[in-house]
């Protein structure tokens, strides 16, 4: 494959190019209430070229592989079409010549159909089973992506990913009322993670009968403590997507605002982000422009220490690159993007974050949340009320917002727990979406978080 | 390999398997050009073509896709192993089908140069500049052309082409104290190079929001505008989709002939508007196109079905059956059409004598959206006193109910429609909206 790329590459003329082709195949099961309604499996082969010449960008995406030389020679062409002064070109790395290979303790590969599917109707027989459970969604997920990676400056890397994960989710109804609950794992380790989950499907369903009799919790500010699961959350949604160097490189104002060094929170916060942690749902050794990648401390003791590039944004930035510039599949050029990101743990046991809470909430698991980089918001999956330092009544509909200029320094005491989580979802940015992630963190206790509410009838 | 020599390669061994067979080949050429700070960075070429194969085995449906032409056996043996275990089809393969008539392709935009798409997307930029010297924008501009072709083992063949023009601008302005960001864009099947309008607006909603203000909690009545109104009516959408109904997780499941909302809203599914962003002569499964009445003077009229569905339900086929080609079909929605009411939203901002304007909001879809909840933060909203616009409102939620809305709060209904995202939306005027703020 090398040999027919670099004779394509031989014939494009630019500052920078990079040639990537994918082959993927991946098997999917999905139940819908008692409906098995897919199963199979799914193959995929594209590349692309991006090229650059004096800061401007080609960039040409294909199926059609026997026409390498075509696309190489056009993206070279449009990228000289466009050109942007001053450019700096892109931040030097270490050229590296590799073939990796994904490691997953039990490949899914090698797992039959046949038994892929009978998990999936167990877990769904154990879900519709629950009660008040009008649906369930099973739905499982692998996929293998062997990639090739040429570049102009002399990268050759040959990166296999094997991803597997599942979701249980049940949804319980009564009259009119309509509740959902789910779980998710996802991520590199292997076929292993997806299996034992039956009791994961029993606590699903428990979770979503139980959510017909929460209630929502009152509108306003509130002192909240988060768990691992939304810690992790709140961490991408408040300030992961801030980092993204791509946002500000360009910017003198923004640049000015996220100088290194400005204080955005307490000397216990620490954010990092990993792309190198074994087996999570965000990780990888080599990022899309074959940055080797390393441990980023995105915040250290309260301050600004680091953000996440690529070798545009680092070039442009006068610093090193990260190893963070991803493309979710062969057909988009590749952004800056987070990894494995996570809130270091502190020393609060879990009664000293409730400790002292005269009126607050407990917010549990990730439903979602969204940024415009300043205001972000991010949703529970259930909750609790705190009452004098004790949980009291099941909250549902949690949905929280804050401002990263002054949520982060809300943050009043972080824990000593730990989990990060991947699942089937990802990260979403520009269209390149669900990208594979992971978050986490420790329990938080946040002061002066604003909450939604629902309409009392 | 030409897609007919597939066709012929695949329904060979379907045959011999003992199965029909249908395939839906679809391929695009996308060319967007993208700006980031006020400048052109990228210009791109994007062509994609993939199959989609659907076989019926012993009654049970199987899928697989690729988009390798060099794998067309290896397709074939993993729909069918798919096919074991597959749901029991409801449906056959249609053999024919009476297209209807719909202009879904431009040459205008088939021919658009990378040229031509630079000049659209410098002259949006520099309008916005002209009026705010001192903002960063990214944007984007592109021209797709499209082809879907469906074939199956009944003797349908069919298929059309579409072209697809869009602009796209982000506008960022950092303030003392945080960011403004306000931003929007369009798209059609037809070539539309007049970003004027679309540069105004972005320009207008900078200078709305000149002044931040805050917003203590309490109840505001508020006009939603086509941006956040796509919220609340994608969770309609969601709620007539035949699928979540014959699953029964759908609130509307039952509820056909009962007045559900305001009777001053009607909304259709279109797939025969002409150069409409989502139309089509007939679905991704050769079902010819036709208009759904879902809800008219407010009363549940129709869901919206795939074959599968509609065979599940007893129901006749809406041509709703949509898909890429690496997904089965579903039942989806075509343009969205959502019928405006009488009231200029001039007249709904001078009558208001103290509410918001919410022009869009963060973290839709993230709250339970089955029930139709809703709980988002104001991205971009204005608080209005005595018919004027004091200044932005930062910092605060709205939340509610859309079902609860859109049957007793409506106020008023804009009198002009914008198409956003295929879903063509007038602005909303609701006497109360809940807000948490200060």
């Amino acid at each position: 494959m090398f040999d027919k790329m670099r004779a394509a590459l031989s014939e494009g003329r630019a500052d920078y190019i990079e040639l990537r082709i994918q082959e993927s195949a991946g098997t999917s099961v999905g139940y819908s209430g008692k409906e098995l309604e897919s199963i199979g499996r799914r193959t995929k082969l594209g590349g692309s070229v991006r090229a650059m010449v004096k800061g401007g960008w080609g960039f040409a995406s294909f199926n059609d592989l026997s026409q390498l030389p075509r696309f190489v020679k056009e993206a070279c062409g449009q990228a000289r079409l466009v050109s942007r002064p001053k450019h700096p070109g892109l931040a030097p790395i270490e050229h590296v010549k590799r073939i990796v290979k994904a490691t997953p303790k039990v490949d899914p590969r090698d797992i039959p159909l046949d038994q892929k599917h009978a998990l999936c109707e167990r877990y769904n027989k154990i879900l519709l089973a629950g009660k008040n459970i009008q649906t369930s969604n099973v739905i499982y997920r692998d996929y293998a992506v062997n990639e090739y990676l040429l570049t102009s400056d002399g990268t050759e890397l040959n990166q296999e990913t094997c991803f597997c994960g599942i979701m249980v989710a049940a949804v319980a109804k009564e009259g009119s009322n309509v509740q959902r609950a789910y779980e998710s794992v996802g991520d590199l380790q292997g076929y292993q993670i997806v299996e034992g989950l039956d009791h994961a499907a029993e606590t699903t369903a428990r979770r979503a009968s139980e959510l017909l009799k929460a209630e929502p919790p009152e509108a306003g500010p509130h002192t909240v403590v988060i768990d691992p699961k939304l810690c992790g959350l709140f961490i991408h949604e408040a300030f992961g997507h801030l980092s993204e160097a791509d946002l500000i490189c360009e910017n003198d104002d923004l640049r000015k605002m996220m100088r290194l060094g400005r204080r955005f929170g307490s000397d216990k916060l620490n954010v990092v982000d990993f792309p190198g942690v074994p087996g999570e749902a965000g990780s990888y050794e080599y990022d899309s422009e074959g940055t080797p990648v390393k441990k980023n401390y995105l915040i250290k003791n309260g301050i600004l220490s680091s953000r996440l590039h690529s070798r545009e944004t680092a070039a442009m930035m006068n610093e090193e690159p990260t190893g963070n510039a991803r493309c979710i599949s062969y057909d988009y050029a590749p952004i800056v993007r987070m990894s494995n990101t996570y809130m270091e743990p502190d020393t609060c046991s879990f009664e000293e974050l409730l400790d002292g809470v005269e009126d607050g909430i407990y917010a549990v698991g990730s439903g979602g949340g969204q940024t415009d980089i300043e205001m972000f918001t991010f949703s529970a999956e259930e909750g609790f009320e705190i009452k004098n330092g004790k949980l009291g009544k099941k909250l549902r509909d949690i949905v929280l917002t804050g401002n990263v200029f002054q949520t982060l320094r809300d943050i009043d005491k972080i824990g000593s727990d730990f989990k990060t989580n991947g699942g089937l979802g990802g990260c979403g940015k520009n269209d390149q979406s669900p990208l594979r992630v992971s978050d986490g963190g420790p329990s938080v206790r946040i002061n002066n978080v604003l909450i939604g509410g629902r309409n009392e009838d | 390999m030409k897609i007919d020599d597939i066709a012929g390669k695949i329904f060979d061994g379907a045959r011999a398997a003992g199965a029909e067979a249908e395939i839906y080949y679809e391929e695009y050429e996308d060319r967007p050009v993208e700006y980031e700070d006020n400048t052109l960075k990228y210009l791109a070429t994007k062509i994609e073509r993939g199959i989609g194969l659907r076989v019926i085995l012993n009654g049970r449906l199987g899928f697989s896709s690729t988009s390798d032409f060099g794998k067309i056996d290896e397709l074939l043996q993993n729909a069918l192993e798919s096919a074991k275990y597959g749901e029991k089809a409801a449906f056959t393969f249609p053999s024919k089908c009476d297209v209807a008539d719909v202009k879904t392709f431009d040459d205008a935009v088939a021919a658009c140069t990378t040229k031509e798409l630079v000049d659209v997307g410098d002259e949006l930029i520099q309008r916005l500049l002209a009026r705010h010297p001192k903002i960063k924008c990214t944007a984007d501009v592109d021209a797709e052309t499209s082809e879907e072709r469906i074939i199956n083992t009944s003797g349908l063949d069919i298929g059309h082409r579409s072209t697809s023009f869009g602009a796209d601008v982000a506008a960022l302005e950092v303030k003392n104290d945080g960011l403004l960001w306000a931003g929007d864009g369009y798209d059609s099947a037809k070539l539309d190079k007049n970003v004027a309008a679309l540069a105004d607006k972005v320009a207008t909603d900078l200078d709305w929001a000149k002044r931040d203000t805050t917003l203590k909690t309490g109840t505001y009545p508020a006009i939603f505008a086509p941006n956040t109104m796509i919220m609340l009516f994608t969770t309609i959408c969601d709620g007539v989709n035949g699928k979540l109904v014959q699953k029964g997780s759908s609130p509307l499941s039952g509820k056909i002939g009962e007045q559900l909302f305001d009777e001053r809203i009607s909304i259709y599914d279109d797939p025969l508007l002409d150069y409409g962003p989502s139309s089509a002569p007939h679905d991704t499964e050769g079902i010819r196109s036709a208009r759904t009445t879902l809800v008219e003077r407010g009363v549940l009229k129709s869901f919206i079905y795939d074959l599968q569905t509609a065979g599940l339900m007893g129901k006749k086929p809406t041509g709703n059956g949509l898909r890429g080609y690496d997904t089965r079909p579903g039942p989806g929605h075509n343009n969205t059409m959502i019928l405006p009411g009488d009231t200029p939203v001039s007249e709904m901002i001078k009558g208001m004598k103290r509410g918001l304007f919410v022009e869009n909001v963060i973290g839709a879809g993230t709250c339970n959206t089955l029930a139709g909840d809703f709980s988002v933060n104001i991205g971009l909203g204005y608080l209005i006193e005595n018919g004027e616009v004091r200044g932005r409102v930062k910092n605060c939620m709205i939340y509610g109910n859309v079902y609860e809305l859109l049957k007793n709060g409506v106020a008023s209904i804009g009198d002009k429609a914008e198409m956003k995202e295929s879903i063509s939306l007038p602005h909303f005027l609701f006497s109360g909206i809940s807000v948490a703020g200060q």
